[in-house]
């Protein structure tokens, strides 16, 4: 654990879309140069929690309590002014679909000289300038090419960059990565991936990670947070979680992934039956246990707490929270 | 998994789409039962009471020859209404068919009716309605007849489109692959997915019947007299604007409701339907 | 059961000065009943194309393609309907599988009526008894697709592909757009199905960890060609080429984790 004061704090934090909370006692910490992992199925808040971070949550969206610090300041309830400086300035956001989230009738080097201008005021030859050291930071080698073209006459893999290179022209200090990668191939993935690593440790960047698949958080975060159902289940090091996931979903979703699962080709992978909780449905008693094979009836009644059991780790399960022992 | 009502509830939710359907309702029941509600029959001439004004026996006044107006006007409508939905009708029954095969097929049937397409569209709907005036006499179908020729390629284009959108999906290629033929894909899958801008398109073509069809009656290249018919009635009329207005003004009134009523469904299931088809 | 040899398609250039390229490059493989044969490749490779040309959904440029004995480019077209009953297609988009305005019975009842030619009973019977076979109960066909969630519709679009009472499915990146839990559902449905049914089946994903686990061997597809190919536990252990490398190392991995210290 850093010494240093987090970059980003986030304490209970609880959303209701009309009525219906859909985050729930979310709190998660992470430090500079510190990459977070933040896993679940659709439906399940991490974007939701993302987009609270940033202050931009759908319309009737409210949220119904928490906080949420950036290096120390309170972003919750913050004007719509200081947002907007750090929305692409202090806290950098990289999407799903770079195709859809950049401007299709606009240059490159002029969406990413925008962000330049608005946030660290440089124009004319200082933008070129530092435009072009952006570029090459995220690869992107051929820069005249780049800067001139379009979007959709970059690959795939081109536009993630150039929207990692758009991130980081307001010089973040955390940088947002939602699903960066589920719309690519699994090399260039991997490659942007390694990419996001480099600028983490070489810019000092903190890195919320979010995805619905636990194999790319896996091998690249330093901590990892499962949610489920707007709750935040289990958290731990990432080489922890994987070695033994102490959350019967975390174990399942372990199990149920073709990569990391470590069956026999062609041998069932275990897979969880029934199906998510729609976003916001109200219950008392364990989001899980309809489909956890180890629940017990009380789970169905009594809402597990959080319950920590390392200083790094904790989960929200009942036998943790009572000390029983459920056979795996 | 959301609850969608079903296409017609929420066409129903749209006040325009509602009043419109009402007025359009009144208009065709007027109409329709002109022969009933009319106080005299059209062709009913009467020289001592010309140009009588409104009032007394005749409610709107009475014509040169001393029809009455009110009942000219609503046997008028019976005419112009059926024209317009007739040749729309016409228009789509052949129109979307073809549209939508050379949307799906492609290739030379694509061709072919492309080409036929193209040539009927730049014909102005007088110099049809000259041509098959000549054809095929006077009278109504000579006059659907001229208003669906005009009609149709729009349709035809309009389902090509959609077939050829809809042709890429995956559940065409499903279909495709469980063996069914091209007819009942056509069928089952295309056309009903031409359904929604047809509608639209079609609401809007009565709208443009009915006026072309004034506008041929008003040119001398519709009904014949003494057929009622608005545009006839119009033209008739034109030189008495002055001395009796009633005579202007009645079919003229009539024309411009009953085009707004079909316009604003039209508009109504635009806005209603463009919502809807984002689901595709 | 299934021989393709010296597969060809060339498609003609799109745009003004462009050459003709061969998305299919003389691919040749077998799949025997029972037999998984896992295609895996990176978007644009060829590997969609490959699938639609075994069943004439685009028509191969050259090469052949012989199933059970039969030459399927040989076919006229109502031969060619015919026989498309036992070779059947999964996508990988459940929104975009079913049709959105038809509901699900319709949408199971149209090969059951149209190509087998059941009567309206024996349609209904064989629709209910489909639907409980994917996993599914008998009140979701007067569902339409948007009530169903992606596993589900999924799963229609697996009970669809059954119906005819295929011999070969190809399964085309089916669990790409679900999620990892869903995923595992029908990935086993799969592997159940082929064993009760003794499917021959063509699983095609970009993902090497997907395919190594639900094949029995492995082809690696790079512009239109086969690059490699292996029994598909030898080949995640001993890949020669260097492409089959590069997919295997970009695959996600454990942290820190070998497989013996689980």
């Amino acid at each position: 654990m850093n010494a240093q004061p987090p970059v980003l704090s986030i304490e209970a934090l609880a959303v209701d879309i009309r009525g219906a909370r859909v985050l729930d006692g979310v709190s998660l910490m992470i430090g500079a140069g510190e990459a977070l992992g933040l896993v679940g199925e659709s439906g399940c808040g991490k974007s939701m929690t993302a987009l609270a971070i940033l202050g931009l949550l759908p319309r009737g969206a409210t949220i119904a309590g928490g906080s949420v610090r950036l290096r120390g300041g309170e972003l919750l309830g913050a004007s719509e002014d200081a947002l907007c400086q750090v929305r692409g300035g202090t806290v950098g956001m990289i999407f799903q679909e770079p195709g859809a989230c950049l401007d299709p009738v606009m240059r490159i080097g002029r969406q990413i000289g925008e962000s330049l201008q608005l946030h660290r005021g440089l124009r004319g030859a200082a933008q070129q300038a530092e435009l072009r050291k952006l570029l090459l930071e995220v690869g992107l080698t051929d820069t005249e090419r780049v800067a001139r073209a379009y979007p959709h006459e970059l690959s795939g893999g081109m536009q993630q960059r150039a929207m990692i290179a758009m991130a980081l022209a307001g010089e973040p200090v955390l940088l947002i990565a939602d699903e960066p990668t589920t719309a690519l191939d699994a090399r260039i993935a991997s490659q942007i991936l390694d990419l996001l690593d480099t600028l983490r440790r070489e810019r000092g960047l903190a890195l919320l990670l979010i995805s619905h698949d636990l194999a790319v958080i896996g091998g690249r975060c330093d901590r990892v947070m499962v949610m489920y159902a707007g709750r935040v289940v289990e958290s731990a090091p990432a080489a922890r979680v994987f070695a033994q996931a102490q959350h019967p979903y975390t174990a399942a979703l372990i199990a149920a992934s073709p990569g990391i699962a470590g069956v026999a080709p062609k041998t069932d992978l275990r897979d969880i039956p029934g199906q998510l909780p729609a976003p916001g449905t109200a219950r008392d008693g364990c989001a899980f246990a309809a489909r956890c094979t180890l629940a017990r009836p009380v789970c169905a009644e009594r809402t597990p707490r959080w319950s920590r059991l390392t200083a790094d780790s904790g989960v929200r399960c009942l036998q943790y929270e009572e000390g029983w022992s459920c056979s795996k | 998994m959301m609850q969608r009502a079903s296409v017609a509830q929420r066409a129903w939710a749209s006040a325009k789409v509602r009043y419109s359907c009402l007025l359009i309702l009144v208009l065709l029941l007027l109409t329709w039962g002109a022969g009933w509600i009319a106080p005299y029959p059209h062709d009913e001439i009467d020289a001592g009471a010309a140009f009588h004004a409104p009032g007394g026996k005749y409610l709107i006044g009475a014509d040169a020859l001393g029809r009455d107006v009110l009942s000219r006007t609503l046997h008028g409508g019976r005419m112009s209404l059926v024209v317009g939905l007739l040749a729309t009708l016409l228009a789509v029954l052949c129109g979307v068919p073809l549209g939508a095969l050379a949307g799906y097929v492609g290739g030379k049937v694509d061709w072919v009716i492309s080409r036929v397409v193209d040539l009927l569209l730049p014909f102005p709907v007088i110099l049809l309605a000259i041509v098959t005036k000549m054809l095929l006499g006077d009278g109504l179908v000579s006059v659907v007849i001229a208003l669906s020729l005009v009609l149709t390629p729009f349709f035809a284009r309009m389902a090509r489109a959609k077939a050829l959108s809809v042709a890429q999906l995956p559940f065409i290629e499903a279909a495709q692959g469980s063996g069914l033929g091209t007819g009942r894909i056509m069928l089952m899958h295309v056309l009903p997915h031409c359904f929604q801008p047809v509608l639209i398109m079609a609401t809007l073509s009565v709208a443009f019947a009915i006026l072309a069809e004034a506008s041929l009656s008003f040119l001398g290249l519709g009904l014949p007299p003494p057929a009622p018919s608005w545009g006839g009635d119009l033209q008739a009329s034109m030189s008495a604007f002055q001395l009796a207005p009633w005579t202007v003004l009645a079919p003229g009134l009539a024309i411009t409701l009953a085009v707004l009523a079909f316009n604003f469904l039209g508009d109504g299931l635009r806005d209603v339907f463009d919502i809807g088809e984002r689901f595709l | 059961m299934l021989e393709v040899t010296e597969l060809l398609k060339i498609y003609r250039a799109r745009g003004l000065g462009g050459a003709p390229f061969a998305a299919v490059d003389r691919v040749g493989f077998r799949i025997h009943a029972g037999e998984t044969l896992g295609l895996v490749g990176e978007s644009g490779c060829g590997k969609s194309t490959l699938s639609r040309c075994l069943m004439r959904l685009v028509e191969p440029t050259g090469g052949r393609v012989v199933f059970d004995g039969v030459d399927v480019r040989a076919l006229g077209t109502r031969a060619l309907r015919a026989f498309r009953r036992r070779m059947q297609i999964v996508h990988q988009d459940p929104y975009a599988s079913l049709d959105p305005l038809m509901r699900i019975d319709r949408v199971l009842a149209a090969p059951l009526r149209h190509v087998l030619g059941l009567g309206a009973a024996a349609t209904e019977q064989r629709m209910v008894s489909l639907l409980e076979e994917v996993g599914l109960n008998a009140t979701h066909r007067l569902a339409y697709p948007h009530e169903l969630s992606g596993g589900q519709r999924q799963r229609v679009a697996i009970a669809r592909a059954l119906s005819l009472e295929p011999e070969f499915i190809i399964a085309d990146e089916p669990t790409s757009a679900l999620d990892v839990s869903i995923q595992a559902q029908v990935l086993n449905l799969l592997l159940r199905l082929q064993r009760d049914r003794g499917l021959a089946m063509l699983f095609i994903s970009h993902d090497i960890a997907l395919v190594a686990h639900m094949s029995d061997r492995i082809a690696v597809m790079q512009s239109g060609r086969f690059v490699e190919t292996g029994a598909s536990a030898d080949m995640v252990e001993r890949a020669q080429h260097p492409y089959t490398r590069s997919l295997l190392a970009a695959r996600p991995h454990r942290p820190q984790a070998i497989a013996a210290a689980t």
